[in-house]
């Protein structure tokens, strides 16, 4: 299946080669726009959905993800955003069915495919992973064997899981390794990890992760190691494919201004919650919650000038902690007295774009933020 | 520094690592210096400080050549401080076992040349000038976030008085909004001391909220130098525009694409010589002068470029497919 929402060059307007759209995708589809909720797919396309997750650490002593919801469609791309300590590496793990020891899934569900898998055996998530699901983490070489060339780690991995020959393992691993922009598939196949630059390594692990056509690709700060140029590269690798596979997505990243460049739809957590979700243009030009306004504010924003460099003010809470009301208001410049009493309710705010916050429609906090 | 070369290694694992690098820093300025992994930056910090030996050219530090001395002599000057070092990662270039206190102290114990009454005052004095109180001096590193971790880490390099310092990737580790706050306080430092401050970093779009000057690496090489407002508004080495035109963006206007400035299979190969131009490999634009290394030339107020198609690359690029 071939979707297309954005160019693999999202700055251009213009429609890459091999396009392809879907009918009765929704308002949102159309050439040159970047803006696709998708909301007419049927749920038949939902590759992975997350319900009111709930992740406790230290053994239960405390809950660092405090009921995050998300889903992912086929041909979609959804950035995870937030600081050090929101809950996005542990919601993508429990996405994965890897969480660390000592962390573990105390509510919600978490469905691949429209299969429940939060309580599935190991037998199960094993058929999954690879097959199903592929995953790429930040630092490509500690996921690597440093003594087996990267052509023996992509055949094994084609070999047993979908039990490929030695010859036909071989010419797929060539092939995946084109795929991925790998100049000389030939060479490549036979250096180890050592030989072979950062980027290079990166595109590895994406051929690995993609070898046996998953329908979702959870990529954990795949890029914030690399260098700008070759960040970029990885980038149009990822649009590229999926926009030929019709690939999902789940990217997630500290920096607000990569997600942007890549995602659909972007979801903002703060403190174990998610705070903000919508499509990402919607995000970008109307954050609604001042957090996402501020972590907008901080981002290298692709701004070249001399400018004052702003700061979000203050500290995230520690893990776990009880707060009354609203997580962020204690850093919140927007803050009033209704948001420390109760709960804040997750609410519309326009087309598919929620936001946790009281003053979510208040016209003193909101309007266009990003200088044209 | 003088047109320095460094090679590190020895016989036949020996890499040239800088050549010719040619850099002033004046006092109160802030340099920035940008280039990939492996294009130098963190040697060129430690070539400065003394801490790799160059083999060829020049180092003066506020009239002394420092490069010449010996083993001994360098130690010395190295022990006074004046050049400091700050690192990307403080969570490992800090010692775990040391408490905030010991570890910004332990540059100035070592001198001996205060008593430990006056080291307690200085340290305290280091951790107001970055912005920290002294509830912190009894805990480890482990015990604080990362934003507080580097100021320590700047803290520990103003203990020592310096005359300038250099700053390694100072905020690659942090959060966007630490970033700022570190970035900030070094504008801070450089206003209120009239320290000169070199910082090393990937990120070209916050560097141009501090930096007065920018410097660019590639392999070794600089390949341009300028003030800052101009080289971004209109960089005339086309390894700066491709560093700009992969920088990510949520403003989605850029004059470039990354693509315009990449070489495509298509493009004819580049000129095959030992000193061609070291960027020439991955440029769309080589040409048959490209054969030979370019050297730094003069084109407009304190800017320098080394590129031999820098008045004809602009135009090429504009026509290229985004």
């Amino acid at each position: 299946m071939v979707i297309n929402s954005r160019s693999p060059l999202p700055d251009t307007g213009v429609p890459g080669p091999g396009l392809a759209l879907r009918t009765g995708t929704g308002p949102g589809t159309g050439l040159g726009t970047a803006l696709r909720p998708g909301p007419a797919a049927a749920d038949l396309d939902e590759v992975l959905r997350v319900d009111d997750l709930h992740v406790s650490v230290h053994h239960g002593a405390a809950m660092a993800v405090r009921g995050i919801s998300l889903r992912v469609r086929a041909g979609e791309i959804v950035g995870l955003v937030g600081e050090s300590g929101s809950g996005k590496t542990l919601t993508c793990r429990a996405a994965l069915g890897v969480l660390p020891a000592g962390c573990a899934i105390e509510h919600g569900t978490v469905s691949f495919a429209g299969r429940d898998l939060t309580a599935a055996p190991r037998r199960e998530w094993e058929h999954v992973h690879g097959s199903g699901m592929g995953a790429v983490f930040q630092e490509p070489a500690s996921y690597l064997n440093p003594s087996i060339t990267v052509g023996g780690q992509l055949t094994e991995v084609l070999r047993v899981k979908q039990a490929l020959g030695r010859r036909a393992a071989h010419q797929r691993a060539l092939e995946l390794f084109a795929a991925v922009g790998l100049r000389e598939p030939g060479r490549v196949f036979h250096q180890i990890p050592a030989e072979l630059s950062g980027g290079m390594l990166q595109r590895v692990m994406i051929a690995i992760a993609i070898s046996c056509g998953p329908r979702l690709l959870v990529a954990d700060e795949a890029t914030t190691a690399l260098d700008v140029t070759i960040q970029a590269e990885v980038i149009e690798l990822l649009l590229q494919l999926r926009d030929q596979t019709g690939l999902a997505v789940l990217f997630v990243s500290h920096d607000l201004a990569v997600v942007t460049e890549l995602c659909d739809r972007v979801v903002v957590c703060y403190a174990g919650e998610v705070v903000e979700s919508g499509p990402a243009q919607e995000i970008i030009e109307r954050p609604r919650h001042p957090y996402t306004r501020g972590l907008l504010q901080v981002a290298s924003v692709g701004d070249f000038r001399r400018r004052e460099l702003l700061v979000i003010a203050g500290q995230p809470p520690r893990v776990g902690a009880d707060i009354t009301g609203c997580r962020f208001a204690a850093r919140c410049p927007a803050a009033i007295a209704a948001c420390g009493t109760g709960p804040v309710s997750f609410a519309a705010v326009g087309y598919h774009h929620q936001v946790r916050c009281v003053r979510a429609r208040d016209a003193a906090i909101t309007g266009e933020l990003v200088p044209r | 520094m003088e047109s320095v070369d460094v090679i590190l290694g020895r016989g036949w694992r020996a890499a040239k690592v800088l050549s010719g690098v040619d850099l002033r820093i004046w006092p109160g300025e802030i340099v920035g210096l940008v280039g990939e992994t492996g294009s130098g930056k963190t040697t060129l910090a430690r070539t400065v400080v003394g801490l790799v030996p160059p083999a060829r050219g020049r180092i003066v530090f506020d009239g002394t050549t420092i490069s010449s001395l010996r083993p001994r002599a360098r130690r010395a000057v190295r022990r006074r401080g004046h050049v400091q070092l700050v690192f990307q990662d403080p969570l490992r270039s800090l010692d775990p076992d040391l408490t905030v206190d010991e570890i910004v102290g332990e540059g100035l114990r070592i001198r001996g040349e205060a008593d430990s009454a006056e080291i307690r005052r200085r340290v305290i004095a280091a951790l107001e000038q970055v912005g920290l109180d002294a509830t912190l001096l009894d805990r480890t590193p482990g015990q604080i976030s990362g934003g507080q971790r580097q100021r320590v880490s700047i803290a520990r390099a103003l203990a020592a008085d310096p005359r300038l310092l250099i700053c390694d990737e100072p905020v690659s580790a942090l959060d966007a909004s630490s970033r700022n706050y570190i970035l900030r306080l070094l504008q801070q430092l450089r206003d209120s001391l009239g320290l000169p401050i070199v910082v090393i970093s990937h990120d070209l779009s916050s560097l141009a909220g501090i930096a007065d000057r920018v410097v660019v690496l590639y392999r070794g090489r600089i390949v341009e130098d300028g003030p800052v407002e101009q080289v971004f508004a209109a960089p005339r080495h086309p390894y700066t525009a491709l560093l700009m035109a992969s920088a990510p963006s949520v403003r989605h206007d850029r004059p470039l694409s990354p693509r315009q400035l990449r070489r495509a299979d298509a493009d004819p190969a580049p000129p095959d010589s030992p000193d061609a131009c070291v960027f020439a490999h991955r440029c769309p634009f080589a040409a048959a002068a490209c054969a030979e290394q370019p050297a730094l030339e003069l084109v407009g107020d304190r800017w320098s470029v080394a590129c031999h198609r820098r008045e004809e690359w602009g135009a090429l690029a504009r026509n290229r497919a985004r």
